[in-house]
């Protein structure tokens, strides 16, 4: 067509896969992309899947974690923690399981580790072992960020001075876990049983019990 | 004198209560009893429980009963004892029925709605079996039985305090779930990624790709993992449906070789002949083997023999093995798949 004119791009003509292995010609939609899938790119080395699941479970996974602990740069360490390991096992997640169950479990295990460990540090003197009560005061330990963080990185501190989350912080650590991950996180109790590594039967009475003690603490508060 | 380290668990201080324990398990912890003045206070705590429970459905307990149960049982005890659900929970448990039950009263209402008096005694309207915080939480969850709803909604509108009851948890259940989902900061993701090697993890999980014979395997203990009961009410009746067909058959093979005509050296000669019949007419080719099979021959006269055995064992076994199965299969219903209907209806709100 024009035999003078500017030369055809040989190197443009249609793009293929192999040709792109990263979010190159072919811009893939990762949001209208099932959790399985974005797995599957990740595992083939594609950043922008590892930014997706991010995106995707940041928050929940933030959310549970924090308060778990109740300390959101503790959270956000267990949580980044939590991320990084679960990216660095890809190779062993089975599909057959849901992503975000997979993902949750290992950030609960790192959470509850930490609440353990925390726990051993302050055994109590007349040794009574009871593997729950990580915390023993009810108060909500509000980290101070140190320098050159803002105040405002910190609603999460904030959030965590209500009074229901006051009550969530002083349930033993699988209730909490188990009613957090139903009501807040949205999970079924199969999911739940999954995720906490317990029979079905036993996350009904978590969930179940949490719920009543939460009820009376805030009866509690309220009276 | 101090106290011991160690105490026997509530379930053992609430079977010597209920008189459960053997002789032997009895003297001993009796011996720690004399020195522990708080797990003595616990026994007595459960008897005085247990025997107005025993009570109950002939008359309301006293007003004062609640505080008088709760005064000896050390709460905080009970409350950290690790995996023990709450003695009230447990009891109500007990009780057989989760969603009505008489205990719910026992615990005195912390907020009580106006026109309600503490001791529970207004109730003159509906039933004497109130909800229980495990019915009303099954209830706002949608996870009762159509026919248990109707029974609630039943109660729910002649009884006062149950339906306060019902608007303070379903208020609480609206609480907890309007808690918002909390964001790490912003830079939260990139963090992550700086520590993240993208090509040390492809090349791993090329590394790792499961040979077929791993991944039949961890597909085969994955169905394992989905059989195997999940309460131990589950594994027994499991182990019931296992039993069942098994006896059947013990009771079949029995009746035969019970026989009186039956003898074994009369049942081996008989055996052995037909197969030497059975080898024999092999030779004679195909047409003639499913012509006049011997072995179906041995088998139906083997049959014949079962028939004659007395048809009150064979008609005793069958009916066992149908019960047994019966039962089994309808509590193996209930534990493995029954609960699993249930986590997935409640829908959900959030984010
Ligand atoms: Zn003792
Ligand atoms: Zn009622």
């Amino acid at each position: 067509m024009s035999p003078s004119g500017e030369p055809v791009p040989t190197g443009v003509v249609p793009p293929t896969f192999a040709a792109a292995p990263d979010a190159g010609v072919l811009p893939l939609d990762y949001a209208t992309l099932d959790d399985r899938d974005v797995v599957a790119l990740a595992c083939k080395g594609r950043e922008t899947a590892f930014r997706e699941l991010l995106s995707r479970y940041e928050r929940p996974v933030f959310s549970l974690v924090v308060r778990m602990v109740r300390d959101a740069t503790l959270a956000e360490d267990l949580a980044q923690e939590a991320f990084i390991k679960a990216f660095h096992a890809l190779g062993s997640y089975d599909p057959s399981y849901k992503f975000s169950s997979w993902l949750f479990k290992i950030a609960n295990n790192l959470t509850i580790d930490h609440l353990r460990k925390k726990q051993l540090d302050t055994v109590s003197i007349h040794g009574s072992s009871s593997p729950g009560r990580g915390e023993e005061d009810s108060r909500p330990r509000i980290a101070v960020p140190d320098g050159g963080e803002t105040p405002e990185d910190y609603t999460a501190n904030r959030e965590l001075g209500s009074q229901i989350e006051n009550a969530i912080g002083r349930l033993r650590p699988e209730y909490r876990t188990a009613v957090l991950l139903r009501h807040v996180e949205g999970r079924s109790y199969e999911e739940v049983a999954e995720i906490m590594e317990v029979p079905l039967g036993t996350v009904k009475t978590y969930i179940h019990r949490g719920r009543n003690e939460l009820k009376d603490l805030l009866a509690e508060v309220a009276a | 004198m101090s106290s011991p380290d160690f105490h026997p668990d509530s379930e053992r201080l609430e079977a010597r209560a209920a008189g459960e324990l053997a002789p032997h398990e009895a003297r001993v912890l009796d011996a720690h009893l004399r020195v522990c003045a708080r797990c003595r206070s616990e026994v007595e705590g459960w008897s005085l429980l247990l025997g107005e429970l025993r009570e109950l459905p002939d008359r309301p307990p006293a007003p004062d009963f609640a505080a008088r149960v709760m005064a000896r049982v050390d709460v905080e005890r009970v409350r950290q004892g690790a995996e023990r659900p709450p003695l009230l929970a447990r009891l109500t448990e007990r009780l057989g029925d989760p969603v009505f039950g008489v205990v719910r009263r026992l615990r005195p209402p912390r907020r009580l709605p106006a026109g309600i008096r503490t001791d529970g005694t207004t109730l003159q309207t509906g039933s004497p079996r109130h909800l229980t915080p495990t019915g009303i939480q099954d209830y706002l969850e949608g996870t009762l039985a159509a026919r248990t709803r109707s029974r609630v909604d039943a109660h729910l509108a002649t009884c006062t305090a149950c339906s306060a009851e019902m608007g303070s948890w379903s208020g609480f259940f609206r609480q907890i779930e309007a808690l918002p989902t909390l964001a790490p900061r912003n830079d939260f993701a990139d963090r992550v990624m700086a520590r993240v090697q993208v090509e040390a993890v492809a090349s791993a999980v090329a590394r790792q790709q499961r040979s077929p014979w791993e991944r039949a395997s961890q597909g085969l203990a994955r169905v394992t993992d989905r059989l195997l009961p999940t309460s131990r009410r589950g594994w027994i009746l499991a182990g019931g449906v296992t039993a069942a067909p098994t006896l059947g058959v013990v009771a079949v093979v029995a009746a035969v070789v019970l026989n009186p005509l039956v003898s074994f050296p009369d049942l081996f000669t008989f055996l052995r002949w037909r197969g030497v019949e059975a080898v024999g007419s092999l030779g004679r080719g195909v047409l003639a083997v499913v012509a006049e099979n011997p072995v179906t021959f041995a088998l139906f006269e083997l049959f014949a023999g079962v028939a004659q055995a007395s048809p009150l064992a064979l008609g005793g076994a069958f009916a066992l093995a149908v019960a047994l199965v019966g039962t089994a299969t309808l509590v193996v219903y209930r534990n493995l798949f029954a609960p699993s209907l249930t986590g997935e209806t409640h829908a959900q709100p959030t984010s």
